[in-house]
């Protein structure tokens, strides 16, 4: 039952942080849009591992369980993990966050894991507008 | 290192696409157990989906030696927005060029280092200086061809200033460093 709670919540986090980095991108916000797809990426992974049962301790471990249990996700992450490491420095180009993006997408797609779609982005932004949260 | 600058080697040869693969960071500056090897890439043109592919071949290559190699891109295009660039005319090393490039323009990298001995005792003021100068100018600045320009203050070849570096760590000499060009 807990391991169950905690892949829903890292899949959940995984579509917020999708979201927030798509919102962040439509404003024209790269460096926030490439570190929420990161982050998107990071919760996919770590769903795809809980939901094995598994627990890494560190990056080393997370890697050799997503290389042995889920290569597409390993790939991916993999790949993109050196543009990651260039974020903490240095501002990622529109167009590399436009890859990133694809390439986070296809992990949601591996990890069986809705994408968030274009209409439930717009129905969040319409709803944190509504609360008034920006009216101080 | 000869054989990653070979397998980088053999990469170059392989994409045109990449015009250039530089070496730069404390290894090229004489590290004794370097923890990094810092690379950049040039590339051609703002493509990414290629420059990505590329570049987790260079990561690979570093991987396969068990090196923790990172490799950053440079676009042809965007060389003088980008502040790297002016590390790498300065330190870098050319894997196409089998050279420095400051070997290939022509001009001597140094490190000016200003240091202070103040508050250190009259004993280790004279050791550090044995050290550094030696008593007939043979100490490490003498062997590793570097220049004392005025008191306290030394000039480095930049490809060895880890060795001074280290020098100055083991007797816990404070100093600041700046960039130095000399043109042939």
């Amino acid at each position: 039952m807990l391991i169950i709670n905690m892949v829903g919540n890292l899949e959940e986090k995984a579509r917020n942080y999708y979201i927030l980095a798509v919102i962040a991108e439509t404003f024209g916000m790269t460096s926030e849009a490439a570190t929420n797809y990161f982050k998107a990426l990071f919760a996919i992974d770590d769903a795809a591992i809980t939901r094995i049962g598994k627990a890494p301790k560190d990056h080393t471990e997370r890697f050799e369980v997503l290389k042995a249990s889920f290569p597409n996700l390993y790939r991916i992450t993999d790949r993109l993990f050196s543009t990651y490491r260039r974020t903490y420095t240095k501002d990622l180009e529109k167009g590399e966050v436009a890859l990133v993006k694809k390439q986070v997408e296809e992990a949601f797609k591996y990890a069986k894991i809705e994408l968030p779609k274009n209409e439930e982005i717009r129905g969040r932004i319409e709803e944190i507008a509504k609360k008034g949260k920006f009216s101080g | 290192m000869k054989r990653l600058e070979e397998e980088l080697r053999k990469l170059l040869k392989k994409e045109s696409f990449l015009v250039d693969i530089i070496l730069f960071g404390s290894a090229m500056k004489s590290k004794e157990r370097p923890g990094d090897i810092d690379a950049c890439a040039i590339f051609r043109e703002k493509n990414y989906e290629k420059i990505e592919n590329i570049l987790y071949e260079i990561t690979n290559i570093g991987k396969k030696m068990q090196l923790k190699l990172h490799c950053e891109p440079l676009v042809i295009d965007n060389i003088y927005k980008e502040p790297l660039y002016a590390s790498l005319l300065h330190e870098g090393y050319s894997i196409h060029n089998r050279k420095a490039l400051r070997e290939m323009l022509k001009f001597e990298s140094f490190i000016l280092l200003t240091y202070s001995l103040k508050d250190k005792k009259p004993s280790d003021k004279v050791r550090f200086s044995y050290a550094l100068y030696g008593r007939k100018k043979d100490g490490i600045l003498h062997k590793i061809h570097g220049k004392e320009v005025g008191k306290g203050t030394v000039m480095v070849p930049i490809d060895k200033i880890e060795i001074i570096r280290e020098l100055f760590r083991q007797w816990n000499v404070k100093c600041t460093e700046q960039r130095v060009v000399l043109f042939k």
